[in-house]
């Protein structure tokens, strides 16, 4: 005779459970249903859960206590063993796919597993959404969740704050007001003053594609001054074809565009059809510090120390990013979009004191700058190239270096003045090293590629990720042409570059939570070294060598591994890993500049390379354990994808 | 009718339905185990981590309060397969007592019918062997509750871990042959051992899970021993029993 199960025993399941994703997240209904649906069952220190010779697997394990390490049988796979901590689930794809699983599980100690039948496991994919999305898109999921959690975290402290990080759709709060292109300008001047509006979208006739926009700020410049007829159509002084995103485009996302092109208002349309309009005033209610202040106040400095004070709002204004959980990707690219901005201002401001020769020339951004991946504070890591006539002799590229180095001085000056500190490798542009005409740079680079010794290596590191930032780009577009074409054939280079990558190996292993093991810190793990660099590394190599010529390490793992035709969801799999341990990065940085004094200036620290210093240690390093559980087990995974972008990295170049 | 009567006298407060009586007629025909315990595998074998929570520790005149039960299979613990009870209880126990195992006068009060209680009880344990720690006392107070309210004891076996944990597993007390002259661990000091978690010691259901997750251990070491069937398993409890009187 079927009996109900005991109330106790379930709850203390459940209670189990919800201490883990994504059980925290699923219905009572639906966990309750799944805890009456396991057994418990005990596996001593040293036994075997699951292996691959158990053929098809049947049951799905979570970890109840204990640890459990998985590691693959195959002589040819020299991967570190994976350690499964209390909560997690295992094997999921093999469970998923219906196939036998790849490692063999077993008990590192004294291990309790919760097991779920198929049918068991059939039953909770159906009922609850939670499991099912946890189960499929793992890392995906797991990313979202974590974002979430940081956003609660920040409404709680400011409530009500509509997060940089939420939909255009949210702000959009009422039905845009249109008008149809051949409408009289009088007629749509008395609509914007009767219904207390600042601008008037115009459609084409009887639709509602928009095909322009007409704000009060044009009245003056566009009717006023120049008396145009008011009986004219509004179309003869519309701004054409206004900029759009989609709805589902971020608040963020906005700010940036109307940053970046000085505009303060952005039409949001969904299929080409028009659903509302944002204006920077929607987007900053609540902001104390706009992107179009900054980028506005940038253009009005006149000297360093009032570019130091606008470095300073990004700064601020970057961290505030941070706590709303905006994505890493879009957070450095803010970072990014305003540095450049100020390292154009600086160079402007240098060109007035020490004017540069008459000459073709661009300053180039290496490093994270040179990647646009800039996180809060960044040191300089400049370069200068210079276009000197056909003809010109020796004596003639002399007195011109001589002329881009007193040029080069000041607006290094500048930039340190504006806190990006000197860099301490001296890899600036008032380095008669690094301030090169064409055929020396490409000289040096062929060089370099030629012997690639340890210090070429490095060089390489750091320079091929370079960027035009100011001045005559085309010069170096055509360096980048140029190292792209010959890149592809310096195998031993290449096969340097991936060796010298593949030194640094993240680990994971190791007990509950995967420490390095450099004993000075312990307990703690450095996330630059261990986390960012195998993703940057491995996206430099595939893109000299697959001839792509973007320096972003995003961009360079997409363009590139399609070439090599890996899967999309495989490519995005490493890109959301790069991302989240940068976005840890951010986040432990801004830790230690709220907490102390001293966290600042480590922070600057930290930017250097090569790192040095207790400071820069500490500052790229974060507790393990002070992470919560489930950024705890996303980095893990992270790093295992790092891991396995690193296996790529030692296939294709038979390291 | 003069059965009925002497059952009053015996202290049976009601006397059991017609239905009632076909359960208890049905749940003791079903009662032995198998008469080849031998030829029972560890992995075939189904058995009932049991605890009781009682008014007192003595175990001849307190009452019957709560059972909580959970099935184990081979060696899994059926988390689904569980039962608990509060049975309805005419005086109320102590303060002390309540403090203990927190379930209020009120809960006592409203607890199941007793005669309900046990058949229900009875019928899922089945013919399994019960398993519980100084299984002693959960068995006479089970039999003394069975025997006041559905007139017998029905008599189960019973599987002691506080006997059959020392004669597996080697503790600080030394060789099997010493320690069996000591008094044993209490089976918080099993729990401490293996990490077992007990949600709400005391709860009788939360105990039977965490007697139910020491005896999963105790039966893989006990294969690993080479101990391989119901029978053997039995007998290792016994010998230590044995060994631990003289």
């Amino acid at each position: 005779m079927a009996v109900q199960p005991s109330p106790t025993i379930l709850a203390a399941t459940v209670a189990e459970l919800r201490g883990h994703a994504p059980f925290d997240q699923m219905t009572e209904s639906a966990i309750s249903r799944l805890a009456a649906n396991l057994t418990l069952r005990y596996y001593a220190e040293g036994s075997v859960i699951k292996s691959p010779e158990d053929g098809v697997v049947n049951t799905l394990s979570i970890l109840q206590r204990g640890q459990v390490v998985g590691v693959n049988p195959s002589p040819s796979v020299s991967e570190r063993p994976l350690t499964l901590v209390e909560g997690e689930m295992f094997p999921i794809g093999a469970m998923i796919s219906k196939r036998a699983t790849v490692l063999t599980f077993s008990a590192a100690t004294d291990v309790f597993c919760y097991e779920l039948s198929e049918s068991g496991f059939a039953e909770v994919m159906e009922t609850s959404p939670e499991f099912r999305n946890f189960a499929t898109a793992r890392l995906a999921h797991m990313l979202d969740l974590s974002r979430q959690h940081i956003q609660s975290q920040f409404s709680r402290n400011v409530s009500g704050a509509q997060t940089m990080a939420s939909p255009l759709r949210s702000l959009i709060k009422r039905p845009p007001v249109t008008v149809n292109a051949a409408t009289p300008i009088s007629q749509v001047l008395a609509m914007m003053q009767q219904l207390k509006i600042g601008s008037m979208i115009v459609v084409e006739e009887s639709s509602t594609i928009p095909c322009g926009i007409f704000t009060e700020r044009d009245v003056l410049a566009r009717v006023a001054l120049p008396q145009v007829d008011q009986s004219a159509p509004i179309s003869k002084v519309m701004t054409v074809d206004p900029v759009a995103l989609p709805s589902t485009a971020t608040v963020f996302e906005a700010a940036k565009l109307m940053a970046e092109r000085r505009f303060r208002h952005v039409l949001v349309t969904d299929e080409g059809r028009l659903v509302g309009l944002v204006s920077e005033r929607d987007l900053f209610q609540m902001q104390r510090l706009s992107l179009g202040e900054i980028a506005k106040s940038i253009d009005r400095c006149a000297d360093g120390v009032s570019l130091a004070k606008v470095a300073d709002d990004v700064r601020q204004m970057a961290e505030a990013l941070v706590g709303q959980g905006v994505a890493a990707e879009q957070l450095t690219q803010f970072v990014t979009t305003m540095n450049d901005a100020i390292v154009g201002k600086a160079i402007e401001l240098a060109a007035i004191e020490s004017p540069p020769p008459s000459i073709e020339w661009c300053w180039i951004g290496l490093g994270s700058e040179g990647r646009m991946e800039q996180t809060l504070v960044t040191d300089q890591d400049n370069a200068l190239i210079f276009a000197p006539a056909v003809s010109a002799s020796t004596t003639e590229i002399e007195a011109l270096r001589a002329a881009f180095l007193a040029f080069a001085t000041v607006a290094n000056r500048l930039l340190d003045q504006a806190g990006f500190p000197f860099c301490r490798g001296n890899i600036m542009a008032k380095n008669p090293h690094w301030c090169l005409t064409q055929s020396e740079w490409r000289n040096l680079f062929e060089a370099w590629m030629r012997s690639p010794s340890s210090a070429a290596l490095l060089n390489a590191a750091i320079f091929f990720d370079f960027r035009a930032l100011h001045g005559k780009s085309e010069l170096v577009t055509e360096l980048r042409d140029w190292l792209r074409s010959v890149a592809p054939r310096q195998k031993m280079f290449l096969h340097q570059m991936a060796a010298n990558a593949l030194q640094v190996r993240p680990p994971l292993g190791l007990i509950r939570d995967f420490v390095d093991a450099d004993e000075a810190y312990p307990g703690t793990i450095d996330l630059k070294k261990f986390g960012i660099r195998p993703f940057i590394d491995a996206a430099r190599i595939f893109a000299l060598a697959q001839e792509v010529s973007a320096t972003n390490t995003a961009d360079r793992l997409r363009q590139a591994m399609r070439k090599m035709r890996v899967g999309d969801d495989e490519i995005s799999a490493y890109i959301d890993s790069f991302h989240f341990v940068q976005l840890l990065r951010l986040r432990s940085n801004q830790r230690m500049a709220d907490t102390d004094i001293a966290g600042r200036s480590a922070l600057v620290a930290s930017q250097t390379e090569p790192d040095n210093g207790p400071n820069a240690q500490m500052a790229n390093r974060i507790r393990t354990d002070a992470l919560n559980d489930l950024d705890r087990r996303i980095l893990k995974e992270a790093l295992r994808q790092a891991r396995k972008l690193q296996a790529r990295v030692e296939m294709d170049f038979h390291v | 009718m003069a059965m009925e009567w002497l059952r009053h006298l015996l202290g049976n407060p009601v006397p059991l339905s017609a239905l009632q009586r076909s359960r208890l007629r049905a749940i003791e025909s079903n009662i032995a185990l198998p008469s080849d315990l031998s030829g029972i595998s560890l992995a075939q074998a189904r058995w009932v981590a049991a605890d009781v929570e009682s008014s007192g520790l003595d175990v001849w005149n307190d009452q019957l309060i709560a059972i909580g039960a959970v099935v184990v299979s081979g060696t899994n613990v059926q988390l689904g397969e569980s039962h608990e009870v509060v049975l309805k209880q005419t005086k109320i126990s102590s303060q002390d007592n309540i403090l203990i195992h927190r379930i209020s006068g009120r809960d006592q009060q409203s607890g199941e019918d007793p005669v309900e209680a046990l058949l229900t009880f009875l019928e899922f344990v089945g013919n399994s062997p019960l398993v519980g720690y100084h299984a002693n006392f959960d068995r006479i107070m089970l039999e003394r509750a069975c025997k006041k309210y559905l007139g017998t004891p029905v008599e189960k076996v019973w599987l002691d871990l506080a006997a059959l944990a020392p004669a597996l597993v080697d503790t600080e007390h030394g060789s099997a042959k010493t320690r069996a002259v000591g008094r044993g661990h209490p089976l918080d000091w099993w729990l401490g051992r293996y990490r077992i978690e007990v949600s709400a010691r005391h709860n009788a259901a939360a105990d039977a899970l965490a007697t139910a997750q020491l005896f999963g251990i105790l039966l893989s070491t006990a294969e690993k021993q080479g101990v391989s069937n119901v029978e053997s398993v039995m007998e290792c409890a016994k010998d230590y029993e044995w060994l631990r009187r003289r």
